[in-house]
């Protein structure tokens, strides 16, 4: 294999794909980028066993063929270059060659057939997002994603894609976000109904790459997703395992409805917090028809603090727990000036929905109550 | 086994026999260290641990290969289980080392040599590789004898060659020995291990603690390192309880409903205490009074009862050497987690279970809700002793038993 490239271009790809390069695991052929010639287009594909990257560089290309090369070396190479014109090429010992005007860098290589291929064909099923659409399902949803290694299931965000709408769930059991967005062009005809769930970690992975990018093409099967932003395709395995039947934990009629202004009520959680259990970070809500009262109180150390605060408030009166840090988060997730809480009891779940519905969204989220002693 | 990483790149390359091998990474590519080395490099002073180009540099005709992790662990699976041919009492303690216990099958296989050579002999034939042998009445002594001949050797100390071959060693080639434990002993005057077992045992637990003592009774061949040691502290680091039975038992089914039993307690204790343990801990004591813990971890912190049963009888399954008259059972728990008290949890029936659970038990003592398993047992103790058949003396009861 041998061509020429400029050092910024090579970077860039590069950099791309090493996202994915895990920094330990026992399968050290991970650690390197695989590389192919074909003309005048270098593909290059990163992986960590489960997600692959893959981007194409636009290349002087003078002998196909390819190679498979530790990509930190590499990177860091590129990344002390000044921008310039370099020549790469392979050994038949498998070596990687890169020369420069003035300078010759040698990189022991492994045998390219070792690597795992990455599932060429693309799944059939195939949706169009705009790049604004995926990231607000991102930013709005993967906050709830669970961490807990025994729920497999929850470690991912589901991805339902019907005809014409995609409805997104994450949670972790303490909170649950559900957020449906509407697909007006889809083509409804040729679509079925399927889900996935995707881990977390290739969502971030796609979230850190819809800076610059237009459309974005997911292709999906029973056991695969596959992300074209057109610059850069990840392939991702999906979690095995059935998602909970989330709509069943969703209170229907919840009768307590408390209207208030998100940026004066998250302020004022924040203050109270301060004064909660570290552990539990238990604030108590206390609503009245006067209005709503924030508290929390920290029996180990003394120190409590409470707020009243001014909100529309119908239904029973009624005291509710909450982790300050979970219902700060949930507020921080709802885009609107002011939101809608619905509550049923104590220990069960209190919904949560912007006053305003965006148009052709529709979001929602849940949090599970602490008990109070 | 014998420098085992690198023992299994000689099997997979011929050509790499006799050479000076290191495993670990290529120097200059990889900022790794060697994980093993090969004997014929181990002669230059290359040693595992040792950074890549630091062994480059003073063995500059070593031959460097990459490590393939999930080769050496299928193979390691492949070598634990011929142990377990010999004895089901195997523990693997790390990827290249095992300790098997062969008390119970000494005469089945007609002696310790028989063993020690069957298991050499096998894995030669099977896997094509050597290992080294040591053997010994406490797993510590077996440890050091495996150190004498190395490699591809057989060593047996008997009881009653402790004294000549054991205590003229200096204590620091006892393995929990370190640096500072030695300079101590050497302080005391205590510089052979033969010192040590002889040594004062008050004075060394003035001056090591209990590790001292400890130390002293392992090199003498009275306990092994699984004795109980700190696991019966009672500090907030552990929740355990452990019970002694009034007539040692063999029967495997009373034994399981001693242990439910023993489990609800720290269950209930555990979420009193409102934490989760990633630790479970298993207390043997024998009729003979020879006292064995083992323990199991999890990844993730769990506040589940049931996870303390599945763990604890798997324990159970695992170490209980069958027919043996059981004295003493203990569960405990630890490596403890305190719960963001009272956060409720849309999916989880389970805790909400436990905590009604709890109160029912707390208003109407312990035996109001019991499980069917340990009811099984009060059936079975009922007729035999007339006096358990009052179903409101059964907690007393058997908290005495």
């Amino acid at each position: 294999m041998k061509f020429k490239v400029s050092q910024e271009p090579l970077l860039h790809g590069i950099s791309k794909v090493a996202a994915v390069v895990p920094s330990r695991t026992p399968l050290t052929f991970l650690y390197n980028i695989h590389a192919v010639l074909k003309g005048n287009e270098l593909t290059l594909t990163a992986s960590d066993g489960d997600v692959f990257l893959i981007t194409t560089v636009d290349v002087e290309g003078n002998d196909d063929g390819s190679m498979l090369v530790p990509v930190r070396p590499l990177q860091e190479l590129l990344r002390e270059l000044p921008k310039m014109e370099i020549e790469v090429e392979t050994t038949e010992e498998q070596h990687l060659f890169i020369r420069t005007d003035k300078g010759e860098f040698t990189i022991p290589g492994e045998d390219p057939s070792r690597y795992p291929a990455a599932p060429e064909e693309k799944p059939p099923q195939k949706l169009t997002f705009t790049s604004e659409d995926l990231k607000a399902v991102l930013e709005q949803t993967t906050f709830a994603v669970s961490h807990d290694e025994l729920r497999p299931a929850l470690t991912g965000l589901l991805m339902q894609f019907t005809a014409n709408e995609l409805r997104s769930v994450a949670t972790d059991g303490h909170r649950l976000v559900k957020l449906i967005k509407e697909r007006p062009d889809a083509d409804s005809s040729k679509q079925e109904d399927v889900e996935v769930i995707v881990p977390l970690r290739t969502l971030n992975l796609l979230q850190r790459n819809l800076e610059d990018t237009k459309g974005i093409d997911v292709y999906l099967a029973v056991n695969r997703v596959v992300f074209d932003t057109g610059d850069l395709v990840i392939t991702s395995k999906v979690i095995e395992g059935k998602f909970p039947a989330y709509d069943a934990v969703i209170p229907q009629d919840n009768p307590n409805h408390l209207q208030i202004d998100i940026e004066p009520f998250a302020a004022a959680v924040k203050r109270v917090s301060i004064f909660a259990n570290q552990i539990n970070k238990l604030v108590v809500l206390g609503l009245s028809g006067d209005g709503l009262v924030i508290s929390a109180e920290d029996p180990d150390s003394g120190r409590k603090g409470q707020e009243k605060i001014e909100a529309t408030f119908q239904g029973e009166d009624l005291e509710i727990g909450y982790n300050a840090q979970y219902l700060l988060e949930a507020l921080r997730h709802v885009p609107n000036d002011s939101v809608d809480l619905r509550f049923g009891s104590a220990t069960s779940a209190g919904v949560l929905t912007p006053s305003e519905k965006k148009e052709g969204t529709d979001l929602l989220l849940l949090l599970m109550p602490i008990r109070l002693q | 086994m014998d420098y085992f990483f690198a023992q299994v790149e000689v099997l997979r390359d011929p050509k790499l026999k006799g050479k000076p091998l290191c495993v670990g990474g290529i120097p200059g590519t990889d900022r790794s260290v060697v994980t093993s080395a090969s004997y014929e490099a181990r002669e230059f002073g290359v040693h595992a641990g040792m950074p890549l180009l630091e062994a480059k540099r003073i063995c500059p005709n070593a031959v460097f290969v990459r490590s393939r992790g999930h080769a050496y662990m299928s193979i390691s699976r492949r070598i634990v289980g011929i142990l377990q041919e010999f004895s089901d009492q195997v523990e693997p303690s790390s990827i290249d080392e095992s300790y098997i216990d062969i008390t119970n099958v000494l005469s089945y296989w007609g002696g310790a040599e028989k063993i020690g050579q069957g298991i050499k002999d096998k894995i030669l034939k099977e896997l094509h590789l050597t290992c080294t042998v040591g053997i010994a009445p406490t797993r510590t002594l077996a440890k050091m004898a495996t150190n004498m001949q190395k490699p591809d050797g057989l060593t047996i100390i008997e009881e009653d060659q402790i004294e000549e071959k054991i205590f003229p060693m200096p204590v620091e080639k006892v393995p929990g020995i370190g640096k500072a434990t030695k300079k101590t002993l050497n302080d005391m005057g205590i510089n052979t291990i033969g010192q040590l077992a002889n040594a004062s045992e008050n004075l060394l637990y003035k001056r090591i603690g209990v590790h001292g003592r400890h130390l002293q009774e392992v090199v003498s061949g009275k306990v092994d390192w699984t004795v109980v040691v700190d696991e019966q502290r009672s500090d907030d680091k552990s929740i355990g309880n452990s019970r002694t039975f009034n007539t040692d038992t063999n029967d495997k089914d009373k034994l399981k409903g001693y242990l439910l039993s023993l489990v609800q307690m720290v269950g209930t204790r555990m979420r009193t205490a409102e934490t989760s343990f990633r630790t479970v801990t298993l207390t043997i004591r024998y009729g003979d009074f020879q006292t064995v813990t083992h323990r199991k971890s999890i990844g993730r912190p769990t506040c589940d009862e049931d996870d303390i049963f599945k763990m604890a009888w798997q324990l159970f399954q695992e170490q209980y050497i069958t027919g043996m008259p059981v004295r003493l059972l203990g569960v405990t728990i630890s490596n403890l987690v305190r719960n963001s008290a009272g956060q409720l949890d849309m999916f989880d029936k389970e805790s909400q279970l436990f905590s009604a659970l709890d109160s029912l038990r707390e208003k109407y003592g312990d035996s109001i809700v019991r499980r069917t398993s340990t009811m099984g047992i009060l059936a079975r103790n009922a007729k035999k002793m007339p006096n358990f058949a009052k179903p409101n003396t059964n907690a007393q009861k058997e908290s005495t038993e």
